[in-house]
């Protein structure tokens, strides 16, 4: 390895207030919050940018983005049958803090942010789904679908097509 | 297939060209005046990146044939602002921190003087609703919004000035 490599940990978290309604599993993200230990930060806002595009990004992971593969072929493979999260998807609130640090072997106290901000969401948003209506979700996207599934299955009228 | 000559203004220059009937105007662009702001990326009119304004309005550059554009004025990101001098819209995009990659930030721009240019105040729904077609995979929706308000209060300022 290059001796001009940074090694470093990424640490970061992610906190989410959601809303749902229980007839239809219809999830809104009110509130996302993206907290994340970058060193130094170089220029802060480009640092927070980068924390709020990659928690945003990881939502859309989260909530709706999923590639079907038929044999090895994707069979979603455009922008029409497999949605990227657009600007009405962005939560009400996004709040993005750059946890102030100094990293000792990285350029003026500095080191990357890249994707950070994508570790805490899939789970915060998953934590806060459980924490309002008791159903646990270990599967992404988590999609409407999914919640009313869980929901049903919790109620104990699992939907028919299931087992 | 036949080729055929058309005339347009392109970015304040008459101009012509010879088009074959299936050539979209991201492509007439590209190869025939080497204007590389409009780049296709869904093809699909789904993402917004190839936005061009014909005759004033956004249309998607990949869907919009490229013999539509005879006898109509086309404007590209490469016509904003001066020699030495940004549009307003672009100064605010990068005072924002308005994108991350760049490669959708033509499409936006353009859009977001198309808004500006009707809608001189726009309310944050206003915003969004303008600009729900283009798309950002580096996510970068809240500096936009903060971006295209920015623009807004530039220009009001200007034409104070």
């Amino acid at each position: 390895m290059t001796p001009n490599a940074t090694p470093f940990w990424m640490v970061a978290g992610a906190g989410a207030e959601v809303e749902i309604d229980t007839e239809t599993g219809h999830l809104s993200v009110l509130r996302l919050v993206n907290a994340a230990d970058v060193g130094t930060p170089i220029n802060p806002t480009i640092v927070e940018t980068q924390l709020s595009g990659a928690a945003l990004m990881q939502l859309g992971f989260t909530l709706f983005e999923k590639m079907h593969i038929d044999r090895g072929q994707v069979t979603n493979a455009s922008l029409a049958d497999y949605k990227i999260p657009g600007i009405h998807d962005v939560p009400p609130a996004v709040e993005n803090v750059a946890v102030d640090a100094y990293q000792s072997n990285g350029p003026f106290g500095a080191k990357g942010v890249g994707e950070l901000g994508t570790f805490g969401v899939s789970p915060a948003i998953a934590n806060a789904i459980e924490d309002a209506v008791g159903v646990r979700l270990t599967e992404l996207p988590l999609t409407p679908e999914a919640v009313f599934r869980a929901l049903r299955a919790k109620a104990d009228k699992p939907l028919g097509d299931e087992q | 297939m036949s080729a055929r000559t058309i005339r347009f203004t392109l970015n304040g220059r008459a101009v012509s060209a010879e088009v074959e009937p299936h050539h979209n105007l991201v492509e007439l662009l590209q190869t025939q005046f080497g204007l590389a702001g409009a780049r296709e990326s869904c093809g699909q009119g789904l993402c917004g990146c190839c936005t061009v304004l014909v005759d004033g309005a956004p249309v998607s550059g990949c869907l919009f044939l490229a013999t539509f554009v005879d006898g109509a004025e086309v404007a590209t990101v490469e016509h904003l602002g001066g020699l030495n001098t940004l549009d307003p819209v672009q100064e605010a995009f990068i005072e924002c921190g308005a994108f991350q990659c760049g490669y959708c930030t033509p499409g936006f721009v353009l859009m977001a003087k198309s808004l500006l240019s009707r809608h001189p105040e726009p309310s944050d729904e206003q915003i969004k609703d303008y600009l729900s077609g283009n798309l950002c995979r580096c996510a970068a929706y809240p500096e936009i919004i903060h971006a295209v308000k920015l623009a807004a209060r530039k220009n009001k300022a200007g034409r104070a000035g």
